[in-house]
Parts: structure tokens; sequence; C-alpha cells
């Protein structure tokens, strides 16, 4: 491949509109990372987050298509989010179920409950693709000449992202609510000596993670794509998971952490027509995914150790947890 | 096993065994709910169809006892990790990367003779499938990355990288995407079921593992940390060693599982055949809460429903997704460690609420 060619091909793959295309890859992902996020802060890890937002992509498609209407669909998607997060909370909280195994039971029970809704609800057997099912409309930026490039025809829920993450941010770091919260997750014994109902933090956190678990699957099945496919979330959730880890559940790292994985998906995607083998391309986001927890994980514990080492505590001897 | 220990066996699981009895009741009364709500089948008729599919006729009872040998292998492969303490959600990749061994070692093995070129294949499915695994237990023991996500991470990966070799290199050229066929196959035993005598190997290991952590070092060592993780450290037990190992014989068996299903189910790789098996044995695993005694009769209670449900869907219209629901619903209900010790929580309700 001589030079002039590799040049072509950098220009058609980083052009302007990689920066949408990845916000538009990783905005399902943005969503389900601050799902995730939100039970961090309480202490859950919310392995149900793949679930919850299937659960949210198939009642959206099935709502909206019900009522011709997107904000139905929308509706309907965070309301079965929270049930099955509230479902998740109870089996968690009040059964003493071992919370990954619960989740990942939750995310095997939607993944055949969905498609057990669509054959017998539509009657059609892994895609389901009609006229009638509404989509998230999108803003256009008319013919501004700098936003034309940047920002036109972006999705609603995709603005939305800029609204709820500062929102988040407020409502976890500046509010009362928001430090309990935080407490709670930080250390429940302390929290509960506070006075604090830890049980009922918990359970909010858990039915806002699943608000947003379910707008997730509504913005992939209504605002990303226009259908219902089986198993459509296709590990998002997950990738969610890690997001939350790249930020440490803080709401505006999370995003940027899924923003990379979007970059790298759109990026790999460009790739495809220079003869990369397509698996391989498929591949990308998940290998990223494993690599960046992994280096992310590395700096963490670094950082750990030099905070420890700071510390009067010989570092190596303290705690080992 | 005489009767004497299988009575001792029944006894010293009777907790769990009542909840596994009445998690399987609540998960009927449910899915009866769900066939009157969104079918219209008269629900006996369906469940005598499911019976039926799963052990009347040959061929309906070899396809289960095929499905149950996977699946006892996958149930095991997770109930090891997680006696260390290794939520293994990797199984399907292991599987995958296992297959993939086998299927290279018997494709490209063609002159090797029969009895030799399948012990390769198996050696090479063992390794794959326990160096897959590895991936994730290093990357939880050193980094303190969560394995749960790691692992399904991989398992995408697996599923691409066998999907390359499959379209790729070892395509079969057909339009169902395969392999060509391996130059070796296990014995059949139940035609026309794919039945083979990777059943009699599945119990062996069965066996061999009840032995191993009953009789030996590491098999102490592992139950120590799954009851209580903290005296395992007390008693000097590396954690992470132990860890590692249990990860890799998980990731070894899972790999042998995925060979068994090359040279023994299929012949050849089918592309994504193992799509929800690895998770599948995950879900057997836990509904006896990883008693490994317990595994071989829910690995073939499962494989019963899954291999039932195919006939279901094919006679009586009623999706056989049904089924995958309603062995999901098994596991959340299983896993509420509190839901049917009825004594225990009125006890813990009478010591106080203080701790709610």
């Amino acid at each position: 491949m001589d030079n002039t060619r590799l040049m072509e091909i950098m220009g058609n793959v980083f052009s302007p509109s990689l920066f949408y295309a990845s916000l538009r890859a990783s905005a399902p992902v943005m969503y389900a990372g601050l799902c995730a996020a939100m039970t961090q802060q309480a202490g859950i890890l919310n392995l149900g987050t793949e679930g919850i937002m299937l659960m949210g992509a198939y009642l959206a498609v099935a709502f909206g298509y019900l009522f011709h209407s997107w904000v139905a669909g929308v509706c309907a998607a965070m309301l079965g989010g929270a049930l099955i997060a509230g479902m998740l909370g109870i089996a968690n909280l009040r059964y003493k179920a071992f919370m990954p195994a619960v989740c990942t039971g939750m995310n095997l029970f939607v993944l055949g409950f969905t498609r057990f809704l669509l054959e017998t609800n539509f009657k059609v057997q892994g895609v389901f693709v009609n006229p009638r099912i509404p989509s998230i409309p999108r803003i256009s930026m008319g013919n501004v000449p700098f936003l034309k490039d940047f920002l036109n025809n972006w999705c609603l829920t995709e603005w939305l992202i800029f609204l709820i993450v500062p929102f988040i941010w407020f409502v976890i770091f500046k509010t009362t609510w928001g430090l309990r919260v935080r407490s709670v997750g930080k250390m429940e014994m302390a929290a509960q000596t506070a006075g604090l109902n830890v049980q009922a933090y918990k359970y909010q956190t858990l039915l806002i993670s699943g608000l947003l678990g379910g707008l997730a699957g509504a913005h992939l099945s209504l605002g990303y794509s226009n259908m219902f496919v089986q198993g459509m979330t296709n590990n998002r959730g997950f990738m969610g998971i890690a997001a939350m880890w790249f930020g440490n559940a803080h709401p505006v790292y999370t995003v940027i952490g899924a923003y990379i994985f979007g970059f790298f998906d759109s990026t790999g995607s460009r790739l495809q027509p220079y003869g990369f083998p397509s698996q391989f391309v498929l591949a990308i986001p998940y290998v990223v995914t494993v690599v960046i927890l992994a280096v992310v994980m590395f700096i963490q514990i670094r950082n750990e150790v030099r905070k420890k080492s700071s510390l009067t505590v010989p570092s190596g001897r303290g705690s080992t947890t | 096993m005489n009767n004497g220990g299988l009575a001792k066996l029944v006894l010293d699981n009777y907790a769990a065994l009542r909840k596994v009895f009445l998690t399987v009741l609540l998960s009927i009364v449910l899915s009866v709910l769900l066939l009157l709500l969104f079918t219209h089948d008269d629900p006996g008729n369906v469940v005598l169809t499911l019976f039926r599919g799963a052990f009347v006729g040959k061929r309906n009872l070899g396809t289960t006892l095929a499905a149950s040998t996977t699946l006892l292998l996958n149930a095991i492969a997770f109930s090891i990790a997680n006696r260390a303490g290794f939520f293994n959600t990797g199984i399907d990749g292991d599987m995958y990367m296992g297959a993939l061994a086998a299927a290279l070692t018997g494709i490209y093995g063609q002159g090797i003779p029969g009895p030799v070129l399948a012990v390769l294949c198996v050696f090479a499915a063992v390794i794959a499938g326990a160096l897959w695994a590895m991936i994730p237990a290093l990357l939880n023991i050193h980094l303190n990355a969560n394995v749960i996500c790691v692992c399904i991470m991989m398992n995408s990966v697996a599923n691409y990288i066998c999907g390359f070799f499959i379209v790729g290199p070892l395509s079969a050229g057909k339009t169902v995407p395969q392999s060509r066929d391996v130059a070796v196959r296990f014995l059949q035993i139940m035609k026309p079921s794919r039945l083979n005598i990777g059943i009699f190997f599945a119990i062996a290991v069965w066996l061999f593992m009840i032995w191993m952590l009953k009789k030996t070092t590491l098999g102490y060592e592992l139950k120590t940390i799954g009851q209580n993780s903290e005296h395992a450290r007390y008693a000097g037990i590396d954690h992470k060693r132990t860890g590692l190992v249990a990860m890799l014989i998980s990731g070894a068996l899972a790999g042998f599982a995925g060979c068994i299903e090359i040279l023994g189910n299929y012949g050849y790789f089918l592309n994504e055949f193992a799509s929800g098996l690895g998770s599948r044995g995950l879900l057997t695993a836990l509904i006896v809460r990883c008693n490994v005694g317990l595994l071989p009769i829910a690995a073939f209670f499962i494989s019963a429903l899954s291999s039932g449900a195919i006939t279901m869907q094919a006679v009586t219209k009623v999706p056989k997704s049904l089924i995958d629901s309603l062995t999901a619903l098994f596991i959340i209900l299983a896993t509420m460690e509190t839901l049917f010790l009825f004594e225990r929580r009125k006890k813990n309700a009478k010591e106080g609420a203080s701790r709610g």
C-alpha cells in the first residue's frame, strides 16, 4: 500500500463525520454506563444492565407500535426497565440473592422472554420491522455552516445525554440525597449507624438505574435503529459497565469512557471496506473494552498503592483487601 | 453409586432438594400462567408434548442425553470456578475456543490414525479452553478487573474468532456457515440421535471431580475458599494460585465440552453452535447451588426441557423461547437464598429487624 493511498484511507476514516458516528455508536453505551454508575454509587454492581436495556428496547417498540407514538414507547421502556431493576432489588435486598447470579438469570430471562413476546404478540421470529414503529425525532440544523457539519440530524435522545449527565452529576455530588447514596456505597455500616435507611437508598438508586437502562433500550430500538431484533443489545450493557469502571462511577467520565468505545467501534466499521476481515472489525469494541478495563484497573491499583505508601503504613504490609 | 450412598446424598441435601422442588413448582405455575396469557393452547397438552419430546423414543431420549453431556461438563466447569469465587460467565467462549482447537486439529491432522488424533483433539481443546479462561482469571487476580464483564466480552471475541475461521480457512463452502468434516469421530451409541461415548467421558469427569473435591488438597482448598475465604486466608491457602487453578480447570472442562460437541455431536464446526450452552451450564449449576453431586440430575432435567421444547414448538406452536424464559426464571428464583427457607427467615425476623 503506497503512501497516498494510505493518506486517502486515513482521510476517509477520520473525517469530521467520525465525531458524530462515534457519538451515535456510543450513545446506547453511554446510557447503559449511566445505568450502571447510578447503582454503583450505592455500592451495587448492576450486571442486569443488559437485561434492563433489552426489556426497554422491546417495550419501546411494542408500545410505540401499539400507540404509534415514540413518547409512549419511551415511557413504557423506562417503566419496564424500572420494573426489572425493582425485581433485581427485591431478589437481592429482600431475598438475599447473590447479585451477579440473579442479574445473569435476569439477563437470560429477558433474552428468552422478549423472544417469546415477539413470537406470540407479533408472530415474527428474530426481527420485527414495521412502518408503524415510530422513531425518536431527529433535530435538523438547517443550513448553518459549522453546525450543519457537526450537529446535524442528531437524535433527540442523543441531545438528551448532555442534559442528563450534568443532572445526574448534580444529584449525586451536590444534593443531600446524593451524599447519602454515596455514603451508602462507600461504607454501608457507617451509613446505617448514622441512621440512614440503607435499603431504601439502594432501592431508589436501582429504580433510577432502571429508568436510565430502559431509556438506553428505547434509544437503541427507536433512536439508534428503528426495529427490534432479538438480543439486539449485543452486550452493550456490559460495555456500559466497563465504561462505568472507566469513569469510576462518575457520570461525566463514564460517558467519556463510552465515547471512547464508540470511537473505536465506528473507526473499525469504516476500515471494513479496505479489506479487514469483518469478524475482526466486529470484535474491535469487545477487545478494546477488555484492554481499556485492564489499563484502568492497573492505573487504579497503582494510584491506590501510591496513596497507601504516602501514609505511614509500609506499602504491601497494609490490609490486603 | 449404591442405594445407601444415594439415600445419604438425598438426606444430606434435604434443604437444597426441597428448594429445588419448590422452585420448579413455582416456575411451572408461572409458566402455565404465561401459557394461558399469551397463547391459546391447552397447557396439559403442551406439557405432554414436551415430555414426549424429551423422553419417548430413541431419538428424543438420545438428544436429551447428548445435550446433558455438554451441559454437565459446563455446569461442573462453572461450579469449580465458583468454588474459588470466580463467577465464570465465560464458559461459552472457553467452549468455542476448545471446539475451534478440536476442529483445527481434527481437520488438519488427517493422516494421523484415528485414536491418536482423537486424543490430540481432546488435548488441543482442553488447552485452548484453559488458556482462554486464563485471561479473565489473570486480569481479575492481578488487576481486580471484573470477571463477569471481561468474560462476556471474551465470549463475543471468541465467537468472532471462530466465525473468521469457519467462514475463511476452514469453510466447507455450504450455505450454512460450517467447517469441513473432522477426520475422526467419537463412537455413536444411540442412532439416530447424536448421543456418543462423550457421555461416559462426562460422567468420568464428574466422578473425578467429586473425588478431587473430597480427597485432594486442591479440593480442600477450593472448599475452604468457597465456604469462608477469610478462614482460608488464615489457613495459609494461596487464594490467587488456587483461584487461577480453578479457572484453568473450568476452562479446560468447557473446552472438553466443546470438543465433544465437535467430535461427537456434529463432526464439523457449526458456526455459533454453542450460543447459550455456556449460560445454560451456569444456570444448571446455580439451580443446585453449585453442588457438584447433584449436577447430573439438574443437567438432565434442563436438557430434557430444552430438547422437549423443540418438539413442543413443532407440534403445538408454543414457541420454545417460553422454555428459555422458564429456565431463566428458575435461576432467578433459585438464587434467592431466603426464598423457601421459611424457618430461617422467621427466625431472622424474630432476632430483630435491626439489620434491615
